[in-house]
């Protein structure tokens, strides 16, 4: 499989007041062409730092790309100049957040504003102004014509999150990177979105870095997952292996703590002690050390590398067989 | 479950007028339910559904224009003053966002007192100061946080301290508006355990309010489900969580993704149509059928009435009543 974007060793820094604090932390990985991929993370985990770095679109000069690679096509984008940067962004990779209107300029009609994409690329008007209405309709809005002429506030949430990733697909680029697109939606629209993504996906191949802290959401889109903690990668596979045997703890955790499915009788979840660190007070070692129900000295003293197993890698001194709250442990077992 | 309802809520209506149209919002368009000592009653639909105003005329922050609220067999729907301040005593609210519904100025022990000095509980200060301890304690909150200000305790924290002021009054019932929505999902199933803990420790009614049916199948006894204002489907958890009758219920069942890959593979979903009406201007008849794929001619005219289909289990549809009473059973 052909990676359309590799990343590599990729560490950012915010300079916050007290000094420079890592908030993605060597972080390495790819995406091949057309698959679907989540990057899972709670609040302050670094993931959407991590696309933002991606992107060439963190907040500097607060942010800094301290370290790493970013490769799209085998060109490095840390390296490249902000011209080459501007070029492939919205045409090679292309971003939806989660609140459209971040990415809406509410006093623009919203044809014009997916036009601005097209022309600034080099698409002449005349095209552009036919791709709007082409690709509007390609996300389901009804009315295309009627739609370019309105205003982003004569549209609810999800039709928005649509115009958003008309937007964002009007080039066609080869990787779309939604962060969370889903999470200020009902259920019912986010599954309108999911299933537009899905078609998009299948009529262009283009590939899908989806962000997103619902597992139910990883479990439903992608066939492979990250999950990040703490600015660092502590576990990747495919999404069924690592759902049935999760090889990190945190991620054995999270799994458990989701009320199960379909079972006919409820016991208590599982439980993670605390809180999820903020990246400036990342503890010493694995910075899971504090929550681990497996914890052992050397966790508080040194971070375990991301051990590649065939097709998947976790980052744990303690290997699952040794685990004193086993992944597949009955719930009920709260730490 | 014995004996008469804790709560009890009874055609409850509430209209909001919408300024120089003379057209009217209705929040709440005709909500019954019961509520058993010691039950929890999930309530869960999407956002505009009238859950969350629910939960508010339930605990008499709101007023319905018109229908009953019982609280333990009294009529509360409109006491005022000292005896709104005695139903309140009785009935507590916890809110979803743990930041904004605590007072940034005040420590933890500063915002327990409060309540306790304003209902003249426990007694002079010594006395709130063993109670604000004690409730710490009922919450998992170690002593030291007595003295801490929201800004420096985790969101999960902040909640605690939030159930924790509910339950300084002792009451008989709380209503959890999203209670662990706000919350990581690390965070949540703590949460979750510490008001399953509490409910059966002190014997309480909950009605647990959430857009995330997932929870709500986790925690209810019964389910009640919303939609545009109106209770569309009530009954057992499991029942209405893993084989609904309405057909708003098995599209949001649908659409709730599953944490579950090999589950979630099995699922064909075709997502319901459209969007959620305007409820300032509701659709005819049954206000789902613009959404619904089963929808019929008299759907479009006849507004379906809630109707008992299964033992304890109700649903407001043309179609699943006609197939009952075809058939006895769902088609």
């Amino acid at each position: 499989m052909t990676a359309v974007l590799s990343v590599r060793g990729l560490t950012t820094v915010l300079h916050l007041a007290d000094g420079p604090v890592e908030v993605v932390k060597s972080v390495s990985f790819d995406i091949g062409a057309g698959e679907t991929v989540a990057l899972v993370g709670e609040s302050g985990s670094g993931k959407s730092m991590t696309m933002l770095s991606v992107m060439g679109l963190h907040p500097q000069p607060t942010a800094e790309i301290v370290g790493g690679e970013v490769l799209l096509d085998d060109v490095d984008l840390v390296g490249a100049d902000e011209r080459y940067r501007r070029s492939v962004r919205g045409s090679s990779m292309a971003m939806v957040y989660q609140d459209p209107m971040t990415s809406l300029n509410p006093l623009m009609r919203i044809g014009a504003q997916i036009e601005e994409v097209l022309t600034a690329h080099g698409t002449s008007r005349r095209a552009a102004q036919a791709r709007v209405l082409e690709v509007l309709a390609e996300v389901g809005i009804p009315q295309p014509a009627r739609a370019a002429r309105a205003f982003p506030h004569e549209f609810s949430g999800g039709m928005r999150q649509r115009v958003v990733i008309a937007m964002a697909i009007a080039l066609r680029p080869a990787l779309l990177i939604a962060d969370e697109p889903t999470t200020a939606l009902d259920v019912t629209i986010q599954q309108q979105i999911i299933a537009l993504v899905r078609r998009l996906q299948a009529e262009t191949g283009t590939a899908v870095m989806w962000i997103t802290h619902d597992l139910g959401v990883v479990a439903r889109v992608a066939s492979r997952l990250l999950v990040m903690y703490a600015g660092r990668l502590v576990e990747t596979g495919s999404t069924r292996a690592v759902f049935a045997r999760p090889e990190h703890p945190y991620t054995a955790g999270l799994i458990a703590a989701i009320p199960p499915a379909r079972v006919a009788e409820r016991a208590p979840l599982r439980q993670i002690p605390g809180a999820p660190p903020d990246a400036a007070h990342a503890p010493s070692g694995c910075p899971f050390h504090p929550r681990c129900p497996e914890v052992v000295p050397r966790c508080r003293e040194e971070m375990p590398p991301l051990t590649q197993r065939p097709g998947s890698a976790a980052a744990c001194w303690v290997p699952p067989s040794q685990w004193s709250v086993p992944a597949d442990a009955e719930r009920g077992q709260a730490s | 479950m014995t004996g008469s309802p804790i709560l009890r809520a009874e055609d409850l209506v509430k209209v909001y007028p919408i300024r120089g149209t003379g057209q009217e919002l209705r929040a709440a368009a005709g909500v019954s339910f019961t509520l058993d000592r010691g039950e929890t009653l999930g309530i869960v639909g999407e956002s505009g559904c009238g859950k969350s105003k629910t939960g508010r005329l339930l605990v008499r922050l709101e007023e319905p224009t018109s229908g009953r609220i019982e609280l333990a067999g009294e009529d509360v729907t409109r006491v005022r003053g000292r005896a709104l301040r005695a139903v309140h005593r009785r009935i507590q609210l916890v809110f979803q966002d743990p930041f904004a519904s605590l007072n940034p100025r005040l420590t933890v022990a500063q915002t327990l007192e409060e309540v306790l000095r304003v209902y003249q509980l426990a007694g002079d200060k010594a006395g709130r100061r063993r109670r604000v301890q004690e409730l710490l304690g009922m919450v998992g909150l170690r002593t030291g946080f007595a003295e801490r200000y929201p800004h420096q305790m985790s969101g999960g924290q902040c909640q605690r301290v939030g159930i924790a002021r509910a339950l300084a009054v002792e009451p008989q019932v709380v209503v959890l508006d999203e209670p662990v929505s706000a919350l990581d999902v690390s965070v949540q199933s703590e949460v979750m355990n510490l008001l399953t803990r509490l409910r059966d420790e002190l014997e309480l009614s909950y009605v647990f309010i959430s857009h995330d049916l997932g929870m709500v199948r986790h925690i209810s006894d019964r389910i009640v489900v919303m939609y545009l204002g109106r209770i569309v489907e009530l009954g057992p958890w499991r029942a209405v969580s893993d084989e609904p009758l309405h057909p708003y219920t098995r599209a949001l069942q649908e659409a709730v993704p599953l944490a579950d890959p090999d589950l979630e593979a099995g699922r064909e979903i075709e997502p319901l149509r459209g969007e959620v009406p305007d409820p300032a201007n509701p659709p005819s008849g049954c206000v789902f059928h613009p959404r619904c794929p089963l929808a019929e001619d008299v759907c479009r005219t006849e507004d379906p009435a809630l109707l008992e289909l299964l033992p304890g289990h109700q649903a407001a549809c043309h179609v699943a009543a006609r197939e009952f009473a075809r058939a006895g059973r769902p088609a």
